[in-house]
């Protein structure tokens, strides 16, 4: 029971107070910005969230291996990049072959979702940390969820801005970085010290 | 688009003109006296500074932005004296010009201006400087105490009674002296019986809708009450939660800013309860030991959410309330 | 004036070094945004992250140019990361030289290099379907506009938040460490990016607004 107790806590932790987007900035990028239906930001969170759980699943023991060799961080990146490109790789071929009409939806968001700094970013800060298996799971999971709920928090501001007659340098990317700034100000007020990264 | 242009009319703000502003400066002034006359000259040249640099950094972003700027426009000094009066009587002088910088040219004009900011700017400039300086704002002399006018303050500084909850302890201020504002704390935040007799001034003045303020507070108080900080019981549990912090103040000034809030009657509910809870969340798990203005700003982002959802809500209701007669006969007509 | 007549003649040719004149990754993509946000905190780390970043994209881009449209486009988009996180190695090597402490300093935000928005981009959109050469300088301007970002918010950040530059105190007496944090680096590049967009409306209402006047 201690494990799932530790996985719902980390999970937790990476939703509010370790929030991929506002405390790490990870998983801030054009495809977020891009994002304009409340529907197609749950889909493309799920679709991270699904790839994050299973890359860390893939990592975790892939990481443990690593650790012996002399020049971890050196070939750190090339392995988990191998292990995430397997996942893509898998679930590009089961979801064409056997679920057609779900991978026309989702084949637009696979590779932005997948190479995604939130992605990579969370199974290195996990890893980096040396959590055990359900730990890292959990921050994998949370991290999904959590970038989900930012994401659906910056789509609502978006449209939010949309309304408000923004001066015209301000329209789009600036608006909403400042927009994501400020929501990254009052979540520090819940954290009140710097995060590791 | 009809749809966009329906949403607009309803969101765009229209009741920001200068009566309410009026209304507000006139609220807030007697706050500003209290704090003339517990911490003396300091705090009348601290707010006349947020004044002048609101007022001048708005008429300069509304210059920038590449439009006319407008005298009349009161809102800026609104924002400076919300800013100023929750900060300690003897803050630098440089961080009450940092805040309000902060509050009119980074909260306020990227967005459009008035009318259209999504966030409130004074919670955010005091967030900024909460977040960057947290030894000068939340230390705060005792009153009475002799504060010099200029430069930096050499009196000793105490923590308020919003630290010692935080730290679990039990503050040790009568409650009446905390109702009169005999008690270190924000500057205009300590006079409790002042904030509520501007409420009332403002709810009779129509400037302010009661439904957020009586949502705060009585959500405040029911969190206070079921989550207690004080091992003594509930009802000391929410005299303090309540009268530490700058928790009332905000309630009539923060909370109630009719451009950042929603503006349906049930939104407000939502988002005056909603505030509340997530104040005194913020309290105790939070970093620092007011949570209010941050609590303010993560509502923000969701105010026209809030409007939306309701309505959404309250449309489903009364369908399914009046039952499906009603229904056939829209479908007939 | 003839800057301007020059712009507007040669559109097609200006697209090349697009990545550092009118289209900043970072400012007006909006690509790397990440590593911009929250390790801008010192000059050395953005220098370091600029040659990380260097020596990661271009050998990619080039490589990307060189197996075209080969294979199908799932393929093509593992096998960039993993290009790069080849070219990680000499990158973590160089910037162990320059910046030692900056590897533990920027912490994640090193190996996110590998895969950054740009190069994946990039690859796909033009090194895939042009000469190496033109991969090669097409990713060398997106290197530029993004290190002069980086050292913009480097300098900023360090001098307010720190009081230095590189490392070596100024003496200033007051200085706002909240600047070094991650709401921050948002903001200012949100200004920054404001920034950007203004120049370029500036520009194009400037070369446009000559043309009519020319037609006239």
């Amino acid at each position: 029971m201690d494990a799932v107790t530790q996985f719902f806590l980390m999970a937790l932790v990476a939703v509010f107070t370790e929030n991929a987007i506002f405390t790490r900035a990870l998983g801030a990028s054009r495809a977020l910005i891009e994002l304009r239906s409340s529907r197609s930001t749950v889909l493309f969170g799920a679709v991270l969230t699904a790839i994050t759980f299973l890359s860390s699943l893939l990592c975790y023991p892939a990481n443990i291996f690593l650790r012996k060799l002399p020049y971890y961080l050196y070939l750190e990146p090339l392995v988990f990049v191998f292990c995430i490109g397997a996942v893509y790789a898998v679930i590009h071929l089961l979801m064409s072959r056997f679920l057609p009409k779900a991978y026309k939806r989702v084949s637009k968001m696979l590779p932005m979702a997948t190479f995604n700094s939130a992605l990579l970013g969370a199974i290195l800060v996990a890893l980096h940390q040396s959590f055990d298996l359900p730990k890292t799971l959990g921050f994998g999971l949370g991290t999904g969820i959590g970038f989900t709920f930012a994401a659906l928090l910056i789509c609502e501001g978006q449209k939010r801005m949309e309304l408000s007659r923004l001066p015209r340098s301000f329209r789009g990317l600036p608006a909403t970085l400042l927009f994501i700034g400020i929501l990254s100000l009052a979540f520090y007020g819940l954290i009140g010290h710097q995060l590791p990264s | 688009m009809s749809k966009k242009t329906r949403l607009t009319a309803q969101l765009r703000a229209r009741d920001t003109s200068a009566v309410i502003m009026g209304d507000m400066i006139i609220a807030l002034v007697p706050l500003c006296v209290m704090a003339f006359y517990y911490y003396g000259l300091r705090a009348a040249l601290l707010t006349l500074t947020a004044v002048a640099v609101s007022y001048a950094a708005d008429m300069a972003g509304y210059a920038i932005r590449g439009k006319l700027p407008n005298p009349k426009d009161l809102s800026s000094i609104v924002t400076g004296l919300i800013v100023v009066l929750m900060m300690p009587a003897s803050v630098p002088y440089f961080i009450v010009v940092l805040a309000c910088l902060f509050a009119i040219l980074v909260m306020k004009h990227p967005f459009g201006g008035l009318g259209n900011n999504v966030f409130n700017p004074a919670a955010g400039g005091f967030a900024f400087v909460a977040i960057s300086f947290p030894q000068s704002v939340f230390t705060y002399p005792v009153p009475f105490a002799q504060l010099e006018p200029f430069g930096n303050v050499t009196a000793a500084l105490v923590e308020s009674p919003a630290f010692t909850l935080k730290l679990g302890g039990l503050p040790t201020y009568d409650p009446v002296q905390m109702l009169l504002g005999n008690y270190p704390g924000p500057m205009g935040a300590t006079n409790i019986l002042v904030i509520l007799t501007c409420l009332l001034f403002l709810l009779y003045r129509k400037s302010v809708d009661w439904r957020i303020p009586v949502g705060f507070v009585g959500a405040s108080a029911l969190i206070a009450v079921l989550f207690p900080r004080i091992v003594l019981g509930a009802e000391y549990s929410v005299l303090y939660e309540l009268l530490s912090g700058s928790l009332l103040f905000g309630a009539v000034f923060v909370v109630t800013d009719p451009v950042t809030g929603p503006k349906t009657r049930a939104g407000r509910w939502l988002y005056g309860i909603l505030a509340g809870v997530a104040t005194l969340l913020f309290r105790h798990f939070g970093g620092f030991e007011e949570g209010l203005c941050f609590a303010v700003l993560i509502l923000n982002s969701l105010s026209h959410v809030m409007d939306r959802e309701t309505t959404r809500l309250s449309r489903y209701l009364r369908r399914w309330m009046h039952g499906d007669a009603q229904l056939s006969e829209e479908k007939s007509k | 004036m003839g800057m301007l007549s020059y712009l507007k003649k040669n559109r097609n040719k200006m697209r090349l070094i697009e990545g550092m004149s009118y289209r900043n990754p970072i400012l007006i993509c909006g690509f790397a945004l990440a590593p911009a946000i929250m390790i801008t905190t010192s000059l050395k780390n953005s220098v370091a992250m600029t040659l990380a970043f260097l020596v990661v994209t271009l050998p990619t881009l080039v490589a990307a140019s060189l197996i075209k449209s080969r294979l199908p486009q799932w393929l093509r988009t593992v096998l960039y990361a993993l290009i790069a996180s080849v070219f990680y190695i000499p990158a973590l090597a160089l910037v162990r030289q320059v910046h030692p402490l900056g590897v533990d300093l920027m912490g994640i935000y090193l190996p996110l290099v590998v895969i950054n928005s740009v190069v994946l981009s990039r690859a796909e959109r033009f090194a895939r379907r042009n000469q190496p050469q033109w991969a090669l300088i097409d990713g060398l301007c997106y290197t530029v506009g993004f290190g002069f970002v980086l050292c913009v918010l480097g300098v900023l950040r360090e001098l307010i938040g720190a009081g230095s530059i590189w490392g070596v105190s100024l003496g200033l007496d007051q200085r706002t460490p909240a600047v070094l944090l991650p709401f921050a680096g948002f903001m200012l590049v949100a200004f920054l990016a404001a920034g950007a967009q203004f120049f370029n409306h500036l520009l194009r209402k400037r070369i446009y607004h000559r043309q009519s006047e020319e037609v006239k």
